[in-house]
């Protein structure tokens, strides 16, 4: 049995639409017409273990530390 | 202490202010980063501007400065620059361009001053954007608005300023005054009037937010010249200085002209990204260490230390931008998670929130619309007109400031391709 996948979570209250995660991993976040960064509603979970390194990297770059994620 | 890169005697630049001279310098792609990402780290050296922004946006931190980022945002996102600032931009063009066009349609090219051109435009859309009063004639105001704009500009410039400073402020101090009297106090007076509905501009919002026990009255004035310094001079040159590159890239690279006109195509911002990495509008970030310690790639600070991040010299790194990083190159790809643009628009907590009314922002998938951004519908809309230089007649160039400044640019519009002959 594998494991679940474990997806991005973002804390929309922190977000302040710095979008910076959105530069990072333009695949998997995207702003919504809100501001709120959000996951993209054509992301495939499948292919997150080839975006980890970008989704960690937006972790690490928002100004905000509105993103929690832990690798599978 | 020397943190990083470069000794102290050996500054990248040699007709540097000397307050830089006394910060220790950075030149560190990855430890720039890290210094923009820290809260550890605080905006600093602006004492020379600080009379005219004190306790803006750019100065405030933590708590006080997210409060008032959640405030500002939402002029920044999608919908909001979809409805409110979009039509700014297409007033812009239509007001300024379509005159043009029309003369073109009629016979021979017509030549233009690009920089009063460029400068007009964005005017006008950050005047739209703040809600800035622009009385009568249109085109009248927006001349009579971009005049007084210099001096106003320069308050933020003020560090890099290559003129006699006392006699500098004096006159900075006279422009402010005049520009609040004439601009920012009417259209307060009119947003305290305004009785309902959203706040659809910039000073509305500010007059919402405005909170007698912690706000002085002049915050909504320092926050105005704040945006509108930063979104007229930085965005006008940003297009400027794209312009001879993308004419060369055309020359070079004619089939990109087909990009360049398809709105769906990233081509347009990867052009302005491009520019401003190699053309940075200022020589270096100013940042204050609030606290003591190291970075992540090893960029040492005490609490107190200066530092001056010297963006112009990391964003020459081929390590991070590849070959030829003094070259201008659209398509070049630079290390995974690094943005085209660099620092530009800074990074961290202060990194610059009206990036988005530049470059505008990706669509977001829950919406068709998609707002564009000022800097790409200009240099689309002249790829349109095939903008190109006019033989025999040189660009000139300024150097009040630190940063090369583009003061004059005849330009062939309707030449049929993007093109032609001499520039400097």
């Amino acid at each position: 049995m594998t494991d679940p996948i474990r997806l991005p979570e973002i804390d929309g209250a922190r977000c302040l639409a710095y979008g910076q995660c959105v530069d990072t991993a333009p695949d998997v976040f995207v702003l919504g017409e809100d501001g709120v960064s959000r996951l993209r509603s054509d992301f495939d979970p499948a292919t997150l273990h080839e975006r980890t390194r970008a989704v960690l990297e937006a972790v690490d770059r928002c100004p905000t530390q509105s993103i929690s994620f832990e690798p599978s | 202490m020397i943190s990083a890169g470069i000794a102290p005697a050996q500054h990248p630049y040699e007709d540097i202010p000397e307050t830089l001279r006394r910060m220790t310098p950075v030149t560190d792609f990855f430890q720039i980063h890290d210094a923009l990402g820290s809260r550890d780290f605080a905006m600093g050296g602006r004492d020379q501007s600080m009379p005219f922004f004190h306790n803006s946006l750019i100065t405030k931190e933590g708590d006080e400065h997210s409060a008032e980022r959640r405030t500002l945002g939402r002029h920044f996102r999608p919908a909001f620059l979809v409805d409110y600032v979009d039509p700014h931009v297409q007033e812009a063009l239509d007001l300024f361009v379509e005159p043009l066009a029309a003369e073109i349609r009629d016979g021979e090219p017509v030549t233009v001053d690009l920089v009063n051109l460029v400068f007009q435009m964005q005017t006008l859309i950050m005047a739209r954007f703040l809600g800035l009063p622009l009385e009568g004639d249109v085109r009248a105001a927006v001349d009579d608005l971009a005049a007084r704009m210099p001096l106003v500009n320069l308050a933020g410039a003020l560090l890099w300023s290559r003129n006699e400073p006392i006699t500098e402020i004096d006159k900075i101090r006279h422009a402010v005054v005049d520009f609040n009297d004439r601009y920012v106090t009417p259209a307060v007076r009119r947003a305290l009037e305004k009785q309902d509905g959203e706040a659809t501009t910039f000073i509305e919002t500010l007059v919402d937010a405005f909170d007698p026990t912690t706000s002085d009255g002049e915050w909504i004035a320092r926050e105005v010249r704040v945006f509108i310094t930063a979104g007229v001079r930085t965005t006008a040159h940003a297009v400027l200085d794209s312009l001879p590159h993308l004419i060369d890239w055309y020359r070079a690279h004619p089939e990109s002209i087909e990009l360049a006109l398809d709105p769906t195509n990233d081509f347009l911002i990867r052009v302005v990204s491009e520019t401003l990495r190699i053309h940075v509008s200022s020589p270096a970030i100013i940042r204050r260490a609030v606290a003591s310690g190291q970075t992540k790639h090893g960029l040492t600070y005490e609490r107190g230390e200066s530092f001056a991040l010297y963006t112009g010299i990391s964003h020459l790194d081929e390590a991070v931008f590849g070959p030829e990083p003094q070259a201008f190159n659209p398509d070049r790809v630079p290390l995974e998670g690094v943005p085209l643009w660099g620092h530009a628009f800074g990074h961290g907590h202060h990194a610059c929130i009206g990036r988005a009314l530049a470059l505008g922002r990706p669509r977001g998938d829950s919406t068709t619309r998609r707002y564009e951004g000022a800097a790409v519908s200009m240099l689309r809309r002249l790829t349109e007109l095939g903008v190109g230089y006019v033989p025999g007649r040189d660009l000139r160039y300024i150097s009040d400031t630190f940063k090369r400044m583009c003061a004059e640019f005849p330009a062939y519009l309707g030449s049929g391709q993007a093109a032609v002959s001499a520039r400097v």
